[in-house]
């Protein structure tokens, strides 16, 4: 999932949109909790006769430990092979025939169910989630067989793939006793050996209702939907408490670096400091701070490194703001063959250096305000794109509405406000620093054309 | 828990539509230049979306300069006779929106969306954009060197040198050989005056359409845009080449050795539709249920969910201006690679011997007529729409038709149609991957062609020795 276009959506316009339809609604966010603990949000819009049906879990690579790493990715794959009612893909096969499409992704953090049906079918999206949720049918073969799917999934994404290798040895690097240490697809040889077992348990322990956070948006009716809901979910019992004690990443107290080599044609780079949780004063500061530096072709990163000095086919910044600390990543990929990595390296410090010395200008401030407060606006025009901040809101802060919310925060921001964070995160001793270096190929001659 | 209340004003949309209700026939207008306009109406959000489409693309690259059309897409934002490339982007950026053009097969795109309150600053960016590009050479350069070292980085990408080198042993000499960016060689021998030239003979508005979708109004938008792209002339184009593609004959098996990847891409496909042809219909609802419907597809059921050789496997109609590649589309690690195919070319045989069932076809048709109001939701779904009709000439009652004509697909046709279309023979078998592991596995389909996946675009420029 793109966390990018999940912290630009957050950055709402508040209450004035300019308007110049017919009139004005005002919309209400609805919020239900069951007596099992689970909890409804309800946004209504009428405008097509469509619906999304989320099902946000609060489990991720977070919760996992050596040995079954990989093991919530897996299972969201397990939750398409059938229940005590539906046979394998039989839940996938039914949500299209009836008109919509579905999917799911795992984060660090959690994992996202979801399906796009048109408004008519909300009972049969509510009914479809609950057998699953409360009937799954984990069994040997088909834990078996969706472990091979993931497998390939993994080669597909990491082991042969630039961006997905420098990611996992860069996030690796930076954190050394977090669970974020390790990635949400998991080690390979974890995912040999995790066992039927070890999901049930997982099943129990996570996939209970008071961990379960369902979210509607579309042609619905709040109290409709919440007596539909009620009617099917009731039945879940909760799971014991859910607290969880994670492994404290330490302070990281000096620059670390790995170099590791690939059969590739170009280097790559990624450096990664330490930033706080989602839910911390700075963070909204960095989402600023990531803008400027590379939103758009007039962005800092773009114009210096890209245009200017064109030493990569691209560089990108992004704030990864998560339950737990996170990272600010800045990556370039496809180093050009006349320039190195630690030129890019250069570059990249000295722009993030200035960042800390010296203020912004009030137009590029405003620039930047202005991006968050369109990026926002563009995201709400469909059912998913809502739904898919209301639950981030409610998961990452508790608040359905933080979305709204830092909207002022954004507005507020001033130029000491973005010196003072470059500042105090963009620090040698707060960096971790992976290079990608091409492997000689066994056997080929390169000659050099001129 | 009581319901919380928390104020968020969206206006409604002026645009209501009922599960039964068809999409509205879109209205266009034609400008003296030829230019055509049509404007959607979406007054749900304050935003709206410039999309000019060009009919020119990769197959009106000159032989010997393959990427022009696609390289003077991405020069032609990068200024005009009055800014420069970061007037332009600084510009854009500052007011939150987005401006953006390229080039595939048939079609070159210009977009812009900004939201309500700048229409003007986008129609003013996109007319000065089309109007008067100044393709200065240090943007040329820069933009080559962009070129150069992505054609470079996709050598490591599986899946696009797959992608490559099944599009030329299906396509041989045509126009559809080539992928839009072109190859190494032929970026280099292209000059300013190749781009200048390009642009002057085919970004003629008698070969473009304009879709502006959002929260605009119709009559005012057309004569904003009239008025802007009043002096775009409209020209004589050069006679469009139409070759016919030619069959393979038997099973052309190419293998890509890239000895690092420990999973193969497996192409398979061959000369497919152009998107006008009558059998255009059943063809998609034959193809969803072979492979293009997820789960609901039989190619996912057999290769992904029963077996676990792969994460993902579609097949894809390709559907042109001209007649395009049908393809099917997988990945698997080396040592399941042979079984893999084998699956597959048995799946096929297995819809060509005996076709759909009842069943399948009504749930491929649900899924199209029901997902319908869901493929529109936003302003930019609908204009994405309109222009695939534009592109392919379906008529301006495209989408109001649409469903009907799902609908009206009969079980027979389809398979009528299946029976003819699939094949056992005369097809491209490209597999890129560990050639010391695959070759023999890959000898007993046939005779194979094997290639080193650096050998198609030749020497790399100025490459470190290690």
């Amino acid at each position: 999932m793109n966390r990018k276009s999940f912290a630009i959506a957050l950055s709402i316009l508040t209450l004035f949109i300019p308007l110049t339809a017919r009139g004005e609604t005002p919309i209400q966010i609805h919020h239900y909790t069951l007596e099992n603990g689970l909890n409804l949000i309800v946004l209504e819009d009428h405008s097509v006769p469509a619906m999304t049906y989320q099902v946000w879990y609060r489990v991720g690579s977070r919760n996992e430990r050596p040995g079954i790493t990989g093991i919530s990715h897996l299972f969201e794959h397990m939750m398409f092979k059938g229940s005590k009612k539906y046979g394998p893909e039989e839940h996938a096969r039914l949500v299209n025939a009836n008109g919509g499409s579905l999917n799911a992704f795992t984060t660090e953090d959690v994992t996202v169910y979801f399906e796009n049906l048109p408004s008519s079918r909300l009972e049969l999206a509510i009914e479809l989630e609950v057998e699953r949720q409360a009937n799954l049918a984990i069994n040997q073969e088909n834990l078996s067989s969706e472990t091979e799917v993931v497998k390939e999934e993994r080669r597909m994404r990491v082991d042969n793939s630039n961006f997905g290798r420098l990611i996992e040895q860069l996030t690796a690097l930076a954190y050394q006793q977090h669970p974020y240490h390790w990635p949400v697809i998991g080690w390979m040889s974890d995912l040999n050996s995790i066992s039927v077992e070890e999901c049930i348990q997982y099943f129990g322990k996570f996939y209970a209702p008071n961990n379960t956070t369902v979210v509607v948006v579309g042609d619905v009716d709040p109290e409709d939907t919440y007596r539909l809901v009620k009617k099917h979910y009731q039945q879940l019992r909760p799971a014991p408490s859910l607290d969880t004690t994670f492994t404290l990443e330490e302070e990281q107290k000096g620059e670390r670096r790995a170099v590791f080599q690939k059969p590739a044609q170009l280097p790559w780079l990624g450096i990664a400091y330490h930033i706080p949780e989602e839910t911390h004063d700075d963070a909204f500061i960095l989402d600023v701070i990531d803008n400027i530096l590379s939103s758009g072709e007039s962005s800092r990163i773009y114009k210096d490194l890209i245009y200017d000095k064109e030493m990569a086919l691209f560089v990108f910044s992004l704030a990864d703001l998560r339950l737990d600390p996170g990272l600010f990543f800045v990556i370039a990929g496809d180093i050009k063959p006349d320039h190195r990595p630690e030129e890019v390296e250069s570059a990249i410090k000295a722009q993030l250096r200035r960042l800390a010395e010296e203020p912004v200008t009030e137009e590029e401030l405003q620039k930047v305000k202005n991006q968050l407060e369109a990026d926002f606006i563009f995201d709400l025009e469909s059912n998913m794109g809502r739904g898919m901040q209301i639950g981030r809101s409610f998961l990452f802060t508790g608040d359905p509405y933080y979305f709204q919310k830092v909207i002022e925060k954004y507005r507020a921001v001033t130029p000491e406000d973005i010196m003072r964070v470059a500042g105090r995160y963009f620090k040698e001793e707060n960096a971790s620093i992976c290079t990608l270096l091409p492997e000689p190929i066994q056997g080929l001659k390169v000659e050099r054309v001129e | 828990m009581a319901p919380v209340l928390a104020i968020i004003a969206l206006p409604v949309s002026s645009f209501a539509s009922h599960d039964d209700a068809p999409f509205p026939r879109y209205e266009s207008r034609r400008l003296e230049s030829g230019l055509k306009v049509i404007v959607h109406e979406d007054h749900e959000l304050p935003v709206v979306r410039f999309e000019l489409m060009i009919r020119a693309g990769s197959v009106d690259d000159p032989v010997g300069k393959e990427g022009l059309a696609a390289f003077t897409a991405a020069t032609l934002t990068e200024g005009t006779d009055t800014r420069s490339a970061i007037q332009i982007a600084e510009t854009i950026d500052f007011v939150g929106g987005s401006l953006g053009a390229d080039a595939g097969y048939d079609a070159a795109y210009l977009s812009c969306q900004v939201l309500k309150k700048d229409f003007e600053l986008g129609l003013e960016l996109l007319s000065d954009i089309i109007l008067h590009p100044s393709f200065p050479e240090a943007e040329v350069e820069r933009q080559r060197s962009q070129i150069v070292t992505e054609i470079i980085g996709d050598k490591d990408q599986k899946s696009t040198i797959a992608d490559h080198h099944f599009q030329e042993v299906l396509f041989g000499n045509h126009p559809y050989a080539h992928p839009a960016i072109g190859s190494m060689e032929s970026i280099q021998t292209i000059t300013r005056d190749d781009i200048v030239r390009f642009y002057e003979t085919y970004f003629r508005p008698n070969i473009s359409t304009i879709v502006i979708a959002g929260d605009v109004d119709r009559e005012s938008a057309v004569s904003r845009l009239e008025a802007a792209l009043g002096e775009w002339k409209s020209a004589i184009l050069p006679a469009a080449e139409a070759p016919e593609p030619v069959d393979p004959i038997g099973y052309r098996i190419r293998l890509v050795n890239k000895p690092d990847v420990t999973q193969s891409e497996i192409r398979i496909g061959y000369i497919g539709i152009a998107r006008k042809d009558p059998r255009y219909f059943p063809l998609l609802l034959m193809n969803y249920v072979l492979g293009a419907g997820s789960f609901s597809s039989r190619l996912t059921q057999a290769v992904r969910a029963d077996r676990g050789l792969t994460y993902g496997i579609y097949s894809h109609l390709g559907a042109r201006l001209r007649t395009g590649p049908f393809t099917i589309s997988t990945f698997t690690r080396t040592e399941t690679t042979l079984e893999t195919i084998r699956v597959i070319l048995d799946e096929v045989e297995r819809m060509r011997g005996g076709g759909i069932t009842a069943k399948e076809l009504e749930d491929a048709q649900a899924r199209y007529i029901g997902g319908f109001p869901l493929s529109l939701e936003t302003s930019s779904q609908v204009s994405q729409k309109i222009l695939e009709a534009e592109l392919y000439d379906l008529g301006e009652d495209y989408l109001t038709r649409y469903t009907a004509a799902i609908d009206g697909v009969g079980l027979a046709e389809v398979n009528a149609v299946a029976s003819e279309f699939l094949r056992d023979n005369n097809l491209v078998i490209v597999v890129v991957g560990n050639a010391e592991q695959l070759r023999d596995d890959l000898k007993s389909l046939g005779e194979v062609e094997e290639v080193f996946y650096l050998e198609l675009e030749g020497e790399i420029p100025h490459m470190h020795e290690h």
